[in-house]
């Protein structure tokens, strides 16, 4: 690690170190720079928007009925971000093959081209380049007057990337508050999903409200009651919606400030960018130092552009996106990017004599400074170790003492540690969820496990036969089951019945909504004796020989009971319901991977997986109606 | 000129307030609009040949069809509940996803019989609608509903969201019947029980009940009395408030043109999701009295020994003017053999 560089104060050189003839100015006005990278900027727009278009095509299309579209995994988008597969790699010691290979892709595109990855497929990155472009545009030209503070933050993201994996190092996730692809599908299904369903739904209701929708039904025959989208509602979409708006704000500082400051993945792959083939070439002897390069790149990777700047020109690759803006905008356009193998690989290859010259893609190296470097990952051990050895962590192993017992996994999930540590909040299993009962939590299951899916049976029910959270769950943190499982292998919890609040167990009224409703037969009826209870209604209970009847009450049979919470949703007893679903006897183990200690590949479910996606609930009515077929067709 | 400029014309401010008054109205329209409530337009039942109830009896599954039109054809016809270009909204119980041999559901054959009859007297929508607990997707193909109306004009709806849905009103009585013996100090409850009846039954020119004739742990019976509970939002309240009560009230307000009680299989115990005992009696009862009815087909229910006298909404229902309980009285028609097919 090298010193660190003392950084040029703007007062030491100027903003803009000389001024131009009318002739530099008339070239600057027009479109200037070189007219092929025009055409490979539209390129880029282009790719953008349709990488965005299909990425939110896929979150639409992902849905409990629908399969990929094409023969293209749902989840594609996530199997991209390679930084959670490292991260669950670390953390579980398991590599799912199914994740890793369009993981490996871009990691491959990124030895070749650098962050080509961000700039050009990344969501997030294009939501911020929408907005910047909506939103700050005319601004544009004042972000980087200042250089020194193009420079200021960008070592954030390794700082990140190092705390992070120091905390994998013991098992803890720290990778899910700012990975991008898991970002952007949260805030999709949280901050702008339920809202596009609340607001269509509600102009259905004013439609209906204004007798429109009588006048479409009565003219058309058209009932737009059934137009209505699904109604989700989300915990916690508050501090979703501010952590990505203020990414969306931080960029009126400096474009792209996410991408160019604490992205995780941003990081990861700008490390391995350091060697890629795609180089940014400026030919010194032709540039006018006009420094549009350095005020107006992407990302401000350009430096010491200013003619009386003491430090050589240089761009840095590593903080580059290949967005080709610059080389758009280089008005004697001297900047040309072109693939070819970087000098110093020719050099150690014995390709080139070693060049003591200044090179003619001169490197800003990272420096992060060895004390930096070090703080970083012991402060991602340290909080590692805190957590592990907390009493939440070790509960979660043990017996989960102060995990709330009202906090239910969803069905297929991993053992607490094990899901933690896979779980990278992404919320698509929110957004299949067809009776919304996933909700992302806060402090239920500890400070590690905040916006991790749990089981809400007072907004739904876990549905019998579905099996859609199991389908989408990109790092398998919810393992793939079958209805079957369900049914007869995984626990969820165990209903309970309040004696005191139910209305047939204190008052003895006929209620037997939670046996009605129960799709397993867990919830059973016996008569028993109660005194206080008069046998004569009409009568006071004083009367003689009017004292005590039987009254029918509901018990839970604790081997048939899944915890699925359909008798908590459908109980009468409001707000608190008298049948309310635990977390006791809770059984997750039913076919977990096994845990290797030194970083095995499993295969994940590669068998089962084939068919992720399409529809299992569907497929097992559909078995059913064939045996009840082949029944009647026997009598 | 400049304060001109800022000067509103007369004809400026007539428009400006012509337009907000417009608006006003119109969001004072929504608010009337969302506080009205209605009234379920269906016909009102008639006894079009002075019969007051028909049973019909077959053989087996085969016959269900039959003997459903014949018992509606000797009532009187389906074109005196059913008339040309009508929307017809049917209630049969599909909503468990039960097999028909488990008797939780009205056989679909019953549904098929009735489906075609109002497709031939002219109806022109045909809506089955039931809202049931199981996830309905499932429950209408296995109950066999869907290929019930395969074919036909009918369509199958579950309203499980409450946009579907109306207000309606209904009267509330005092309790005649007390269960706890507690005074009914608290009766405000019991006032203004907001109840909602789906969109399509409240313009339904016709309604046909076709419940199924089964035991139920909490109401005692389930047929035409306790079937209009799958057809409203609040179901809740009503099991707080007291089920006996609350259904005899809603039969005052929601009355069916006819009632095609579905008593070819019966379930016996476990109601009313089964599976339990299931008898088979093979047998259609068709009326316009659900209390009747109901009382009527007390008697299929051999296994628990149910008499009217033991099913407190038909009491109340009694007493309520909803329909008369002792069917001693009535002209009741029973066809079996040859007559039935």
């Amino acid at each position: 690690m090298a010193v660190e560089p003392k950084l040029i104060r703007d007062q030491d050189i100027g903003a803009i170190s000389r001024s131009f003839s009318s002739e530099e100015k008339r070239r600057m006005k027009e479109r200037p720079g070189n007219p092929a990278s025009h055409r490979i900027v539209s390129i880029r727009r282009a790719v953008q928007i349709t990488t965005f278009s299909l990425f939110a095509l896929f979150f639409f299309m992902t849905t409990v009925n629908a399969e990929g579209a094409w023969g293209i995994p749902k989840d594609l988008f996530m199997m991209l971000d390679f930084l959670p597969t490292l991260a669950h790699w670390i953390e579980s010691h398991h590599l799912s093959v199914y994740a890793i290979g369009p993981g490996l892709f871009i990691l491959l595109l990124t030895l070749w081209g650098g962050r080509i990855f961000c700039g050009w497929i990344c969501p997030l990155g294009t939501a911020i380049d929408i907005s910047d472009r909506l939103l700050y545009r005319k601004g544009r030209l004042f972000y980087n007057k200042k250089r020194s503070e193009t420079r200021r933050f960008r070592n954030w993201k390794y700082l990140y990337l190092l705390i992070g994996l120091g905390a994998a190092a013991f098992g803890i996730d720290l990778f899910f508050f700012g990975d991008p692809l898991s970002l952007i599908t949260r805030t999709f299904t949280i901050c702008i999903y339920a809202p596009i369903a609340y607001v269509w739904n509600g102009s259905l209701d004013a439609m209906d409200k204004l007798g429109v929708a009588s006048l479409l039904y009565n003219h058309f025959q058209w009932n737009i009651a059934t137009w209505r989208m699904q109604h989700v509602v989300f915990y916690n979409n508050v501090p979703l919606l501010l952590m990505f708006v203020g990414i969306i704000a931080l960029s009126a500082y400096q474009e792209r400030f996410w991408c160019r400051n604490l992205c995780p993945y941003g990081g990861l792959l700008a490390l391995i960018s350091r060697v890629s083939w795609l180089r940014h070439t400026i030919k010194m002897d032709g540039c006018i130092h006009c420094k549009k390069c350095e005020i107006q790149s992407r990302m401000g990777s350009y430096d010491n552009l200013d003619k009386r700047a003491t430090e050589e020109a240089k761009h840095s690759i590593s903080e580059c996106i290949q967005c080709f803006r610059c080389e758009t905008i280089c008005p004697p356009d001297v900047i040309q990017i072109q693939a070819k193998v970087p000098a110093f690989l020719k050099e150690r290859l014995g390709l080139a004599k070693p060049n003591t010259a200044p090179r003619p893609e001169p490197q800003t190296g990272i420096d992060l400074g060895r004390r930096r470097v070090l703080a970083s990952i012991g402060a991602g051990l340290i909080w590692g170790t805190l957590v592990k050895g907390s009493a939440e962590e070790y509960a979660g192993r043990m017996r989960r003492y102060t995990h709330n017992n009202r906090a239910i996994r969803p069905p297929g999930a991993l053992p607490e540690p094990e899901f933690l540590a896979a779980c990278t909040r992404c919320a698509e299993c929110m957004k299949v969820c067809p009776t919304n009962c996933l909700q992302p939590a806060f402090l239920e299951t500890g400070l590690q496990g905040i916006w991790t899916p749990i089981v809400v049976p007072s907004i739904g029910p876990c549905a019998e036969k579905c099996t859609s959270c199991g389908d989408v769950c990109p790092t398998h943190a919810i393992q793939p089951f079958t209805w079957q499982d369900k049914r007869y292998k995984i626990k969820i919890g165990l209903a309970n019945v309040d004696h005191n609040t139910c209305i047939a167990w204190n008052g003895g009224r006929e209620c037997i909504v939670c046996a009605e409703v129960c799709p397993y037969s867990a919830v059973l009826f016996r008569d028993v004796w109660d005194d206080s209870l008069p046998k004569d209604p009409t009568l006071p209970i004083t009367a003689p020989g009017n004292k005590g009847r039987t009254k029918r009450v509901p018990t839970v049979d604790e081997k048939l009971c899944t915890g699925c919470g359909n008798c908590e949703y459908q109980c009468p007893v409001l707000p608190n319901h008298a049948i309310v679903v635990y977390t006791f006897q809770e059984d997750r183990s039913y076919n977990p991977p096994k845990e290797k200690w030194w970083y095995g590949f499993y295969r994940g479910d590669w068998a089962k997986t084939k068919d992720r996606g399409k529809n299992r609930e569907y497929a097992a009515l559909a078995q059913e109606i064939e045996q009840r077929k082949q029944q009647e067709g026997e009598e | 000129m400049s304060e001109d400029k800022h000067r509103v014309s007369r004809r400026k401010f007539l428009e400006i307030a012509a337009g907000s008054a417009l608006l006003g109205g119109l969001y004072g329209l929504t608010f009337v609009s969302s506080v009205t409530y209605g009234k379920p337009k269906a016909r009102r039942s008639s006894k079009p040949a002075g019969l007051d109830m028909v049973i019909a009896e077959g053989s087996g599954p085969s016959d269900y069809e039959k003997i459903t039109e014949r018992a509606i054809e000797v009532f009187g016809g389906i074109e005196h509940f059913v008339h040309k270009g009508d929307h017809v909204v049917l209630s049969p119980n599909i909503g468990w996803m039960r097999t028909p041999d488990q008797a939780a559901t009205t056989h679909p054959a019953v549904i098929r019989a009735v489906v075609k009859l109002c497709q031939r007297a002219g109806a022109g929508k045909i809506t089955c609608i039931d809202y049931g607990l199981d996830d309905w997707r499932l429950a209408f193909n296995i109950c066999g509903a869907e290929q019930a109306v395969h074919g036909t004009i009918a369509t199958l709806l579950s309203p499980t969201d409450p946009s579907l849905y109306k207000d309606i009103n209904i009267p509330s009585f005092v309790p005649k019947m007390t269960i706890t013996n507690q005074p009914y100090d608290s009766r405000h409850k019991y006032d203004h029980i907001m109840q909602k009846i789906p969109f399509e039954l409240m313009n339904a020119d016709s309604f046909i009940c076709m419940p199924v004739v089964k035991d139920h742990e909490a109401a005692v019976i389930t047929i035409s009395m306790k079937k209009l509970m799958g057809n409203i939002w609040n179901r809740k309240d009503y099991h707080r408030y007291g089920l006996q009560q609350c259904i005899a009230e809603l039969n005052c307000a929601v009355k069916p043109t006819l009632i095609v009680a579905d008593a070819t299989r019966v379930l016996q115990t476990r109601g009313p999701k089964g599976p339990g005992v299931v008898t088979v009696p093979n047998k259609v009862v068709v009326g316009v009295d659900p209390v009747a009815v109901d009382s009527y087909c007390c008697q299929f229910l051999t296994v628990k020994g149910i008499t009217p006298d033991m099913v407190p909404h038909l009491v109340l229902g009694n007493d309520l003017g909803v329909g008369q309980i002792d069917y001693t009285g009535l002209k009741i028609k029973e066809l079996a053999g040859a007559m039935a097919t």
